[in-house]
C-alpha cells in the first residue's frame, strides 16, 4: 500500500514536470516570436528618420556647427557622440521637460509619443551623424 | 558641367519654406531670441543662389567655401537597399557638407548623378521608397523624375543657415572660408572602405 502511494506520488510529480516543461517551452517560443516580430517590423529607413528629426526641429537648437547655440544646448555632433540609452532617456525625453509630450507645447511634433521604432530610427540617424556614413548614388 | 550648373541653379531657385518650425521666442523690441521660451514658426527662406561649376587642375585651387566633386576611375563601394538588394555605388558623398566622388563611366551615362551627390552635401538623404521614384534623391536607378520637395528645400536652407540666431547679428556671413576642403577630400579618397580607384597624379 505504502509503495503504491509512493508510485502514485512519483507519477504525479512526473506528470507535473512534463506539464511544466511543456509550458516553459511554450513561453520561450512566444517570447522568441514576439521579439522576432518587433525586429521584422522595425526597419531603418534613413529618409523617414530624417523626416522625424526634421519635424522635431532638432537642428535649429542642436546646430550643425562646432559652436553651441547656447552653453546649455549641445551641438548635433555632441548629441551624436552620446550613448544611445542616454539619448533616449535623458536627451530625447527628460531634457525637454515635457514640451513634446501629449499635453506639451509642441504636442503636434510628438517626441514623447513617437513609437519605439520611430525613436530607434531617430537615434540611429542622430548617431550616424558622427559616423560620417557615405551616401551612395546609383 | 553646364548642365550640372543649370540643374543645381534651378533646384535652388525660389529659396525654401518650412512650417511647424520650433525655436525660441523672438523679442521684436530687443531684437533677440528669448532662450527660456519656445515658439512655433513658419519660415520662408529668401535666398538667392549663384552656382558656378568649374573644373580645376590642382587641388590647391580649392577654397574653404567650395563644394568639391571628384571624378574617379571607379568606385568599389556597395550598398544594400531597404529591400535587401545589393547595388554598386556610382557616386559617394562624405556625409553632410563633405566632398562628393563619382565614377567617370556613370557620370557620363547619368547626367543627374553629380547633381544628386551635390544635394547630399546640402544635407539631403537618399530615398528608397518605390513610390518616390520621381525624386532627385531616389537612388535605386529607376527614376522617373528629379523633383526636390518643399520639405527638402526647407531642410537645405536650414542647413545653410545653421544657426538661426546668427541672423540677429548686425553682420554675418554664411561662409566657411577656413574649411579645409582639400584635406577632407584627401581623407575621403584614401578611405579604403570606399574602394576608389583613381590616378593619384591627377589629385595633387
Amino acid at each position: 500500500m505504502a509503495s503504491s502511494t509512493t508510485k502514485l506520488s512519483l507519477g504525479s510529480l512526473l506528470l507535473f514536470l512534463i506539464l511544466a516543461c511543456v509550458n516553459e517551452s511554450k513561453n520561450t517560443e512566444s517570447t522568441v516570436v514576439k521579439k522576432k516580430s518587433i525586429d521584422e517590423t522595425c526597419k531603418y529607413y534613413a529618409y523617414d528618420a530624417q523626416q522625424i528629426v526634421s519635424n522635431l526641429s532638432c537642428y535649429n537648437c542642436h546646430v550643425r556647427t562646432d559652436e553651441r547655440l547656447d552653453n546649455n544646448i549641445p551641438t548635433f555632433s555632441e548629441l551624436s557622440a552620446m550613448d544611445s540609452l542616454k539619448l533616449i532617456n535623458y536627451a530625447f525625453k527628460k531634457r525637454h521637460k515635457g514640451d513634446y509630450s501629449k499635453k506639451g507645447a509642441f504636442k503636434t511634433s510628438r517626441m514623447d509619443t513617437l513609437s519605439d521604432c520611430e525613436i530607434k530610427s531617430a537615434i540611429r540617424y542622430i548617431k550616424d551623424y558622427n559616423r560620417n556614413i557615405p551616401m551612395p548614388g546609383q | 558641367m553646364t548642365f550640372t550648373q543649370q540643374v543645381i541653379s534651378n533646384k535652388l531657385r525660389g529659396g525654401g519654406y518650412k512650417s511647424g518650425v520650433i525655436f525660441f521666442e523672438y523679442n521684436h523690441a530687443k531684437k533677440s531670441f528669448n532662450l527660456r521660451k519656445n515658439h512655433t514658426y513658419s519660415i520662408r527662406y529668401n535666398f538667392n543662389f549663384m552656382v558656378n561649376v568649374q573644373q580645376i587642375n590642382m587641388l590647391n585651387q580649392l577654397k574653404g567655401n567650395d563644394f568639391v566633386l571628384a571624378v574617379v576611375d571607379s568606385i568599389g563601394h556597395q550598398f544594400t537597399d531597404q529591400y535587401g538588394r545589393r547595388h554598386s555605388s556610382a557616386g559617394l558623398t562624405n556625409g553632410t557638407g563633405g566632398p562628393a566622388v563619382v565614377s567617370y563611366d556613370h557620370w557620363k551615362k547619368d547626367r543627374y548623378l553629380s547633381v544628386h551627390e551635390f544635394f547630399h552635401t546640402l544635407g539631403l538623404r537618399d530615398i528608397e521608397n518605390s513610390d518616390k521614384n520621381n525624386r532627385l534623391m531616389y537612388h535605386l536607378g529607376d527614376n522617373i523624375g528629379q523633383v526636390i520637395s518643399e520639405l527638402e528645400k526647407g531642410d537645405m536652407m536650414q542647413f545653410i543657415m545653421k544657426n538661426i540666431i546668427d541672423m540677429t547679428k548686425n553682420s554675418y556671413s554664411y561662409s566657411n572660408a577656413n574649411r579645409n576642403t582639400v584635406n577632407l577630400l584627401r581623407t575621403f579618397l584614401n578611405d579604403k572602405t570606399n574602394g576608389f580607384k583613381y590616378n593619384k597624379a591627377k589629385f595633387r
